[in-house]
């Protein structure tokens, strides 16, 4: 009696089954016929719109017919199990079997899954780092991944193992086996140790990283870089090395980034499209935010850090390997380093990109010449600065000393109108 | 649907609830540690705190919490002798709450005289406003708490008497202590 | 005992008192733990499918990004013009999905739904410490849903800042359109459900603390309390502080206060705000959201605990070991909320110390890992559909948990931060495992909550599917963070070097389709058995808790006559020498002699002494039925 109940459900679950099947694609007609009508004279989208409609009601149809086929599936298992039970027959189908052996096949699947992960999309990865702390995270990254890799695997294979052979049945029972502390200890001071020695070197590369020692013959170059929705702006220090102080409160539309020309280290600062960096020479780039926390992310020098609004941030890194060859090393005469934005910013925030190229020093040079000044004719006026006074005496690069300088920078000074 | 309960149950339900008024008081210390520990770090990271010389009429507010204080405790111990008595202490309590509520918000008057409002480009100074305004809210529980103690006072059961009052003090001292640390947190955060 | 004989009249009385409930206090305003576990899970259930569907958008965007989809403009109107998702209806969508996933339906559903059903069943106990404080709790926390998804309906959209909104984004509407009203909301939402929460978190402890049976003490409870307990002391010790947080988001949102704000410029707009510091939200922030993600986790390990042990029939392997690493991580997740924050600028050496701390948490976790394992081993394991979710939990559990050895090395996290390999962590050990440990909860707690079974062949079949389109999911994601593809990007076809990532992206899309329907199985599964179930028998899974001796109707109360006392620990399964293969807490070693050992008894000489006696005159040889 109570079979008959179900299959007169299943009658009603078919019923609206079909019902909404029908009703969505009545829906979906009209949709069609309405934005055919309204975007008719857009020449692009007209782009197989019925194509899409057609391939929603095919999958919702595709969709709702395998529901049916389980439901079906679900109430033969059903009867075919009640009619065992009811000549006294044992179960015919051992749930625990075919759950264990899925099991058991999910491993094996797995496994291979795993492996062709690691191997295709493995390949699909970021190049080596081009900086110098980047090979260390780098070989850091390959020593994590080793270590957890064989945790992962070991521990999946024993999971899904034990989940096959200890399956249930109703012949055997369970080991009473409630503890055993030398086996715990054992697998807390395991871990313990390999983690410490992953945290030692992660601390030390993270010092090395952050805690540079000024090498006086191989000063960094300081460049600014302030991010805002959705642009970065570039600011190479001119010829004194010294990127000069900035106000927001300063900010006009003649000087963007706010730049206060009462000091004497800005007016020479220059302005860049692109970031351009002398290859195997450090780079100090100060990092700002107009508006919004950006992130300052080189994914292929292995540098990220956040510009942050009332905050300078600082990152220092050398560029290892240049454009060109990065060009030939990865065949790919389009190749190109990126900056991004890797903090959520607003609606741009996914396409929020600078061009970095990595250049030998006579280009780096070279071109730097052509680069413009912020200081314009405008803003000299503004700043009661002589109209075509000579660029600041033009200190000796070297004798500047870049890092003494910073507290003084990091100082927004009042504005003086 | 508890109130109707035979009395001898009271007890029963009485020790789960004062610990939930326990762990309240622990939720509310943290949140204002997480407002003392921004000021920390906002003072350590600017090295400036709010810069004023408080307004004296906190002095005065605090030696009413602390007097208040004392008539919860006076109420609580008179509540086995007299009902009255202790009702009187109660609205004495009571009293002393409002009156501590008017001080505190003459003090922001006092403060917005002298040109420290609450939009102010100095956060610690906006904080002293979100402390104190936090705290009056707790305030407003605590007199919530002894009001009802104090309707309760003579109608309810003895028991039930007895755990309204010791309830509405846990909450009333951690109040006045409360507001003793964020005090003395603020005159030593200058 | 007096007083529990007292507390039973009490009982009678009020069952006679109240006989003619009316609907609207069995049902809506109820002050019963278990309706009120009830409410919590359908809610929970319904933000969940609607967080999903908002994924399924997101990804199809993903997925396809110069399609347009005209069926989309028919759901979403002008925030899909064209069929296009836009890019800042893009963010909300993200932001909305997270917010709800993590604290409506991992906390909220999770936490309120199993700790409000099993601490007073599981203890022994008629009802929570405050029956109203519980109500009260649910309703705030439907406020909070209800309000979030209000946010839909305003003009400039819902909150699109991420789930952490981070200030100055969320603080200015300038900034993006969601951090208008939209996020007005999102914050008053929060504020409720804190609130909802910390009710919810002061009253487990308190019942915990308070309100166990005779017999029950600390070291006799399952481990799904222990977990529920320190899960709500977390919540206690760390939803302040969000609270503290939101509040001054608040103030400089509305008021104009300068708490996070300072320095803005929009285009040559300077705001007037000065002085304070984004930061300090993060910090804020991630004090209670580390604390947030083991709220979120924990309760799912200890009702994993519970369904692999009992359906492994085996004793959890090292119980106390287990307790303890909950607690370890309980503590220790206070001290670790810096890794979120490495790359922020914040002082190096911080780093260095967060660094330390976080890998140090991963100790705890490991050791539950394992004794996970060893319960397995040589266990005679039932795969019910909750044991199932249970193993998966802990699949997941190892994935993601090993990822986020790469994400606490400072070192490591400079280049994956905000990249998708961090979603592929979260989602697999937040998301996938403490999904997974709360349906192996509903299933197993089903009986106890509807007093009928769920099929369990579509348990196998929601299962599988489930568990495999959750690994086709997330598993590819890490290699796109690895290429250094940023999360909360709302197309990837603006660089070239993601390109290449986009079929992945359509596999990931189909795979997360076909778990999105898979979980048709499961409503259905669950919806239909709550009318049309087999009912379920008392103790359907032969488990030894004190949940299972209460009736299968639902009684005010839980339990007709007296409580029971507690004798043993909840996990003497399979022990040699009793005939069946479990032994309920309610059972006094006195009536199971021939399998009693010797640290059951925790010192006890006089029972010791009994014990011998009986061994004596019983040699192991003829395994005699147990006295009496
Ligand atoms: C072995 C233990 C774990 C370690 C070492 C670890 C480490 C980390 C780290 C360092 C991050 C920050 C990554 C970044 O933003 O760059 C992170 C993110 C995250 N983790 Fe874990 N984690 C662990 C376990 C867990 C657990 C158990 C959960 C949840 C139940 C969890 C949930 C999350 C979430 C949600 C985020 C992302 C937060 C965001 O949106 O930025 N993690 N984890
Ligand atoms: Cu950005
Ligand atoms: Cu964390």
């Amino acid at each position: 009696m109570s079979l008959i109940k179900v299959i007169g459900n299943k009658k009603t679950v078919v019923l609206t089954a079909l019902s909404t099947a029908f009703a969505s694609v009545s829906v979906f007609a009209q949709e069609t016929a309405v934005t055919a009508t309204t975007t008719a004279n857009t020449p692009e989208a007209k782009v197989d719109m019925d194509a899409i409609y057609k391939s929603v009601i095919f999958y919702s149809l595709i969709f709702l017919s395998f529901c049916l086929f389980v439901a079906i599936v679900g109430r033969a298992i059903r009867i075919y199990e009640l009619t065992r039970e009811v000549q006294g027959k044992p179960a015919a189908i051992n749930w625990n079997k075919v759950n264990a052996s899925l099991f058991a096949l999910f491993l094996l699947i797995g496994l291979y899954g795993v492996y062709w992960e690691y191997t295709v999309h493995g390949s699909m990865l970021l190049p080596d780092a081009s900086s110098e702390h980047g090979r260390k995270i780098d070989e850091m990254f390959n020593l994590t991944l080793i270590i957890t890799t064989i945790v992962f695997i070991v521990t999946h294979i024993l999971l899904f193992a034990f989940a096959y052979f200890y399956k249930h049945s109703a012949k055997r029972r369970a080991y009473f086996y409630p503890h055993n502390n030398t086996i715990e200890k054992i697998w807390t001071i395991a871990p313990a140790l390999v983690l410490t020695v992953l945290v030692l070197m992660g601390f030390l590369t993270w010092r090395s990283i952050f805690y540079k020692t000024e090498d006086p013959n191989n000063k960094a170059l300081q460049v600014e870089v302030i991010s805002e929705q959705f642009a970065w702006q570039i600011r190479y220090p001119g010829s004194d090395g010294i990127v000069g102080d900035r106000n927001y409160k300063l900010t006009t539309g003649a000087n963007v980034l706010g730049i206060d020309f009462k000091d004497k280290n800005s007016r020479d600062d220059q302005m860049a499209d692109e970031l351009w960096l002398p290859v195997n020479k450090p780079v100090k780039v100060i990092l700002g935010s107009k508006d919004v926390i950006h992130s300052f992310y080189l994914p292929h020098f292995r540098v990220q850090l956040n510009t942050v609004p009332g905050m300078r941030t600082y990152f220092e890194f050398t560029p290892t390997v240049t454009t060109q060859q990065m060009k030939e090393k990865m065949n790919d005469p389009a190749f190109e380093y990126v900056l991004l934005c890797s903090k959520i910013c607003g609606q741009g925030h996914y396409n929020m990109q600078k061009r970095v190229r990595v250049v030998t020093e006579q280009e780096y040079a070279e071109w730097i010449k052509q680069q413009p000044e912020w200081l314009n004719d405008d803003l000299r006026k503004a700043f009661n600065l002589p109209a075509s006074a000579k660029p600041v005496t033009a200190a000796p690069a070297a004798a500047a000393d870049t890092t003494a300088k910073d507290s003084t920078t990091n100082q927004p000074k009042a504005a003086t109108i | 649907m508890v109130t109707s309960l035979p009395k001898q149950t009271g007890n029963y339900d009485m020790k789960p609830k004062k610990f939930i008024v326990w762990l309240f008081v622990v939720s509310s210390t943290i949140m204002f540690g997480g407002w003392t520990s921004y000021y920390l770090v906002f003072s350590g990271s600017k090295g400036k705190g709010h810069g004023l010389v408080l307004p004296d009429v906190f002095i005065y507010s605090t030696l009413v919490l602390l007097a208040s204080s004392v008539c919860l405790f006076l109420a609580s111990r008179a509540r086995h002798k007299s009902t009255s008595l202790q009702k009187r202490y109660l609205l004495l309590t009571i009293l002393l709450g409002l009156v501590f509520a008017y001080l505190q918000y003459s003090a922001w008057a006092q403060m917005s005289l002298g040109g420290a409002y609450f939009i102010n480009n100095n956060a610690g100074i906006s904080m002293i406003y979100v402390f104190t305004l936090f705290h009056s809210l707790h305030i407003i529980a605590g007199l919530g708490l002894i009001i009802s103690a104090f309707f309760g006072a003579g109608k309810v059961s003895a028991e039930r008497n007895g755990y309204r009052m010791e309830i509405a003090s846990i909450f009333w001292h951690f109040i006045d202590i409360l507001w003793i640390y964020l005090y003395v947190f603020l005159l030593l955060n200058r | 005992m007096s007083t529990i004989a007292i507390h039973d009249t009490h009982h009678d009385h009020h069952d006679h008192g109240h006989h003619k409930e009316t609907f609207l206090t069995k049902y809506i305003f109820s002050q019963d733990h278990k309706m009120i576990a009830k409410q919590f899970l359908i809610t929970g259930i319904i933000m969940a499918v609607i967080a999903m569907g908002l994924s399924i958008l997101f990804r199809i965007q993903l997925a396809w990004p110069d399609k347009s989809f005209p069926f989309l403009e028919t759901f979403l109107g002008k925030w899909a013009e064209g069929g296009r998702i836009k890019p800042d209806f893009y963010l909300a969508l993200v932001t909305i999905h997270g917010t709800i996933m993590v604290f409506f339906v991992l906390t909220a559903g999770l936490s309120g739904t199993f700790s409000n059903l099993l601490i007073p069943l599981q203890l022994g106990a008629r009802d929570m410490a405050s029956p109203f404080l519980n109500m009260l709790s649910y309703w705030f926390f439907f406020m909070a849903c209800a309000i979030m998804m209000g946010s839909f309906f305003v003009q400039t959209g819902p909150a699109s800042a991420g789930w952490t909104v981070y200030p100055p984004l969320s603080a200015l509407p300038k900034a993006v359109t969601g951090s208008g009203l939209g996020m007005t909301l999102w914050l008053i939402s929060m504020v409720l459900f804190v609130a909802s929460s910390l009710m919810g978190g002061i009253n487990y402890v308190s019942t915990v603390l308070n309100m166990r049976t005779k017999g029950m003490d600390l070291w006799k409870m399952p481990l799904t309390i222990w977990a529920f307990f320190l899960t709500a002391i977390l919540g206690i010790l760390s939803f302040p502080v969000l609270v503290a947080g939101v509040v001054l988001l608040i103030f400089d949102r509305s008021f104009g206060t300068s708490f996070y704000l300072s320095d803005i410029v929009f285009g040559t707009q300077i705001l007037p705000n000065e002085g304070g510091s984004p930061i300090l939200w993060q910090h804020l922030f991630w004090f209670l959201g580390h604390p947030e993600v083991y709220i979120v986790i924990m309760p799912a390990l200890g009702i994993s605990s519970e369904v692999i042990s009992v359906n492994a029939r085996k004793p959890i392997f090292g119980y106390h070991a287990m307790v303890y690493s909950l607690i370890g991580i309980t503590v220790l997740s206070f001290i670790v909320w810096g890794h979120h924050m490495f790359v922020t600028g914040m002082n190096p050496l911080l780093g260095g110390v967060f660094m330390i701390t976080t890998l140090i948490i991963a100790v705890p976790s490991a050791v539950k890992t394992f004794n996970y394992l060893a319960t397995l081993w040589r266990g005679n394991i039932r795969f019910t559909p909750a044991m199932l979710f249970a193993i998966g939990l802990v699949s997941f559990f190892i994935s993601g948990g090993l990822t986020g050895i790469f994400l606490g090395n400072a070192s490591l996290d400079i280049n994956l931060h905000d990249t998708y390999f961090v979603v592929a962590h979260f989602h697999l050990v937040m998301g996938s495992a403490a999904i997974f440990g709360m349906l192996a909860g509903v299933y197993h707690w089903y009986p106890k909550m509807f007093g009928r079974m769920m099929n369990a062949k579509l348990g196998y079949l929601h299962f599988w599917l489930t568990f495999i389109s959750a690994y086709l999911v997330f598993f590819p994601l890490h290699f796109l963070g690895l290429d250094g593809v940023p999360r909360r990007y709302y197309v990837f076809t603006e660089f070239e070097f993601m390109r290449k990532w986009l079929t992945v992206n359509v596999f990931v899309t189909w795979a997360a389709i076909l778990g999105a329907l898979a979980q048709v199985a499961f409503l259905w599964n669950f919806f239909y058995s709550i009318f049309k179930g087999k009912k379920a028998p008392q103790n359907p899974w032969e488990a030894n808790t004190l949940e299972w001796t209460t009736p299968v109707e639902h009684l005010h109360g839980n339990w007709p006559g007296e409580i029971p006392t507690v004798y043993r620990w909840p996990y003497d399964y399979s022990k040699p020498g009793h005939d069946e293969d479990f032994i309920p807490q309610t059972i006094p070693f006195s009536q199971t002699m021939s399998s009693n050992l010797p640290h059951d008894f925790e010192g006890n000489e006089e029972a010791e002494r009994i014990q011998r006696e009986w061994d004596a005159q019983n040699p192991p040889a003829e395994q005699k039925a147990p006295l009496h």
